[in-house]
């Protein structure tokens, strides 16, 4: 059954990250960022990035649960006053295809435990903003 | 909203599975003992059965997998190993008492102002220990974890070792020496030892006030001067029995009832780490800021 | 502690002049140091508490309204009681006038550079932020052995001691001197990329720990535990219990929450605590240990991410895998070396040693990170 296996998979997504999700002294995008994004103030939608790092690359998911997609590439650029995120995905549109998200953003206090990162996104001809805090 | 369904959602599998793996007791990967250790005792019997007897805490649900009510065992001079016997595998003692006084309360000489406070932390329950406040006397004794006695010969001490809570340690000097003259009060107090037969009798002055002495918080001073009776009555029995000396919060010395701890076999120490995930800041640990020194909390 | 007693002796004997490393962090974390103010008030309590002693003034205001409440914080009750204090050498009624530096977010908090008791015009306290002042020398003796040969890492039958005056209280890799404080704090932030080989993320955060004065510390901050090699950088020391009957040592620590770890000598593998535990990551790791002739060889791994290892911050991930290697040159002197191999955040492994000093006669200073917090 459909919502049975999207279940098995979200379990089996969620164990594999479960671990690192609560670590917060170690690679700085490690962790479970809660927050939102949308095209405007009124516009929203949950956002929930989950970031892991291996020592070469940050991988993870977005919106565990049914919806859940991966992220394809997660970079951070840590030079000083930079502090650069930049992560995207591919999410299903209602119409079978995918959609194309590039989120790009500033990671804020980032030795922080509860840090943040504030951005934008597009996707398509859309534009918009999201903001993160890891918890 | 959606985002908390799916926090609350991640929070709870992963608190199921992680509470999957705790829960798995005593199937440890640790070999079973040799049959034989050199120390006059004789090798456990092979069937397990719960035969734990005493009246136990918690703890004592976990018996299914403790060895049968072997004698007490003993080191060649013939006092009770109060610990794991040497060369075998680890055990502890599981949950010990909770609450020192009797379930009759008039029977337990407060003075007034002891009551009164008695009566509030059961409406409270403010207890330090919930803030990772290390807790001498009883209440160490007191977490569903136990603890573990590690008996030192080489140094004439045993040390009481905190499962959960803390994760610290207690000092029994077993030396003959006395306490100190000018002891700074701390959390354990300063406890020496000696034996009444197959009992050992330790004896604490030296506490501070910074911690409940049980987990409902029976009241102490300064000057408490604390004596535990721990007889191992069996190869899983431990009873304990305290007196209470303290002329700050009682119009006399007053004893606890005979608890019984049981004992866990084939258990090592595992992590514990209180402040680990606390998500309670305002109550504890400086709210993940430097503290404000001059804001006087209640402690 | 009796070469500080000696040493304060030596001083006139109401002044306390700290002779090394104070407590927990370095002073910048809280207080903002190129800033330096003055106070006169009345006692009103001294809160003799870990992990930072505080004596509460009431201060005049300025303008004619109620007196304001300043905390003082000068240093931890055990530095301060091997140095002559003791919860009433300042009582309440006592006028001070405290010199120092004020609280960086603005609280009515001054740390104590000088406090001066006005009715004897006498400086009672002098706190630092600097450099340990060398130690008397202790008669020396060879290594301490058990029947079997190998050596004893704590005391000889029927006396006690620990370990403490880490000679160093911040790793750096081998081969690499830079000045830091006694916290880890670099001198010159341009150092940064010297202290060892890290990745670009790795050496980031480092320096970006370095600029916030180390505030961000999980164990100034929440008093989480000193993992790994941080727990020999602490002066309050450490103790380690061998427990001969079960192949198992024990790892007091004095410093942060007093708490214990183990090694494993028993030959077993490196696995985790209970069953299906083995990936659950630890503030102290899983150690497993062996003796290499007079050396005991410990390898550590399966450590989280939620504190430093370090005490001047350097990251790690949980990848990290110690390799400690522990040998009592002499009665005295405790060799530490440790190799770090963190594939997470190093780009190779890289190895820091140095030495603990026996203190004989003593226990494990009584101290406790949660002490001072409500």
């Amino acid at each position: 059954m459909r919502v049975k296996s999207a279940f098995l998979i979200g379990l089996l997504v969620m164990l594999s990250v479960a671990v690192s999700a609560i670590a917060q002294e170690g690679h700085p995008l490690t962790g479970t960022w809660y927050g939102d994004f949308g095209p405007s103030p009124t516009k929203r939608n949950d956002l929930t990035v989950i970031l892991n790092w291996d020592g070469k690359n940050v991988t993870g998911i977005i919106n565990p649960g049914p919806d859940v997609v991966l992220v394809k590439v997660a970079t951070l650029d840590s030079t000083i006053n930079k502090w650069a995120v930049h992560f995207e995905t591919d999410a299903k549109n209602k119409a079978g295809g995918l959609d194309h998200f590039v989120f790009d953003g500033k990671m804020q206090n980032p030795v922080a435990f509860n840090r943040s990162i504030t951005g934008t996104y597009t996707c398509g001809t859309t534009k918009g903003d999201f903001k993160i805090t890891r918890d | 909203m959606r985002n908390k369904s799916i926090k609350k959602t991640f929070t709870l599998l992963t608190a199921f599975v992680l509470t999957l793996g705790l829960t798995v007791v005593g199937l440890s990967q640790v070999a079973a003992p040799p049959a034989q250790n050199g120390v006059g005792v004789p090798p456990l019997p092979a069937v397990p059965a719960n035969a734990g007897g005493g009246a136990a805490g918690r703890g004592g649900a976990r018996g299914a997998n403790a060895t049968p009510s072997a004698p007490t065992p003993r080191r060649p001079d013939g006092k009770p190993i109060m610990g794991s016997m040497p060369g075998t595998a680890t055990g502890r003692w599981n949950r010990g008492p909770t609450t020192l006084p009797p379930p009759n309360l008039d029977e337990v000489p407060f003075q007034p102002w002891a009551r009164i406070v008695y009566d509030q932390r059961q409406i409270d329950q403010f207890e330090p220990h919930t803030r990772c406040k290390a807790s001498g006397a009883a209440r160490q004794f007191s977490t569903p974890y136990g603890t573990e006695f590690l008996e030192v010969p080489d140094l004439q001490r045993i040390y009481i070792m905190d499962e959960g809570g803390p994760h610290s340690y207690r000092i029994i000097y077993m030396d003959g020496r006395p306490h100190p003259k000018n002891l700074v009060p701390t959390n354990y107090g300063h406890s020496i030892g000696g034996w009444d037969g197959d009992t050992l009798v330790v004896d604490t002055i030296g506490f501070n006030e910074k911690f409940w002495i049980d987990t409902r918080g029976t009241p102490h001073t300064t000057q408490l001067h604390f004596i535990e009776r721990f007889t191992r009555t069996d190869f899983n029995t431990m009873q304990y029995q305290a007196t209470i000396d303290d002329p700050g919060a009682y119009t006399r010395t007053w004893t606890t009832p005979v608890f019984s701890m049981v004992w866990g076999a084939n258990q090592d120490l595992f992590e514990y780490v209180c402040q680990d995930n606390n998500k309670g800041p305002e109550l504890m640990l400086g709210s993940q800021e430097s503290v404000d020194r001059s804001i006087l909390y209640v402690p | 502690m009796k070469y500080f007693a000696g040493l304060a002796a030596a001083i006139a004997s109401v002044v306390l002049t700290l002779a090394t490393a104070s407590a927990q962090h370095t002073v910048a974390a809280k207080f903002d140091v190129s800033k330096s103010i003055t106070l006169t008030g009345t006692v009103t309590r001294v809160d003799w508490a870990n992990p930072y002693a505080h004596i509460l003034v009431k201060v005049p205001s300025a303008k004619s309204g109620a007196p304001v409440r300043w905390a003082v914080e000068i240093e931890s009750p055990i530095l301060l009681a091997s140095n002559g204090w003791s919860q009433t050498t300042v009582k309440p009624g006592d006028v001070i006038k405290v010199e120092g530096p004020p609280a960086r977010d603005g609280s009515k908090q001054i740390s104590g550079k000088t406090v001066l008791l006005t009715n004897t015009n006498k400086v009672v306290f002098k706190g630092y932020n600097g450099t340990p002042v060398l130690k008397p020398a202790i008669p020396d003796s060879p290594t301490p052995l058990w029947p079997d040969g190998h050596p004893r890492l704590g005391p000889t039958p029927g006396q006690t001691g620990y370990w403490g005056n880490p000679s160093s209280t911040s790793m750096v890799q081998i081969g690499v001197t830079v000045p830091m404080d006694a916290y880890g704090l670099l001198k010159n932030i341009e150092d940064v990329d010297k202290v060892a080989p890290m990745q670009k993320w790795a050496l980031d955060v480092y320096e970006m720990r370095q600029r916030t004065f180390l505030s961000s510390d999980p164990m100034f901050q929440g008093c989480k535990p000193p993992g790994g090699p941080r727990q020999y950088q602490q002066i309050y020391g450490v103790q380690f219990v061998e427990d001969l009957e079960h192949q198992r040592i024990f790892v007091l620590m004095g410093g942060g929450n007093r708490n214990e770890r183990i090694m494993y000598l028993d030959g077993r593998k490196q696995v985790g605590q209970r069953n299906g535990d083995d990936d659950n990551p630890l503030y102290y790791g899983r150690a497993v240990a062996r003796w290499e002739s007079g050396t005991l060889v410990a390898d550590i791994k399966g450590f989280n991410e939620k504190f430093w290892f370090d005490n001047g911050g350097l990251p790690h991930t949980e990848q990290l895998h110690l390799v400690e290697r522990y040998t009592r040159t002499s009665m005295n002197t405790l060799k530490y070396e440790v190799t770090i191999e963190d594939p997470g955040a190093y780009t190779k492994r890289w190895t820091a040693n140095w030495t603990l000093q026996w203190i004989p006669g003593e226990e494990l200073p009584y101290f406790l990170c949660q002490d001072n917090r409500p």
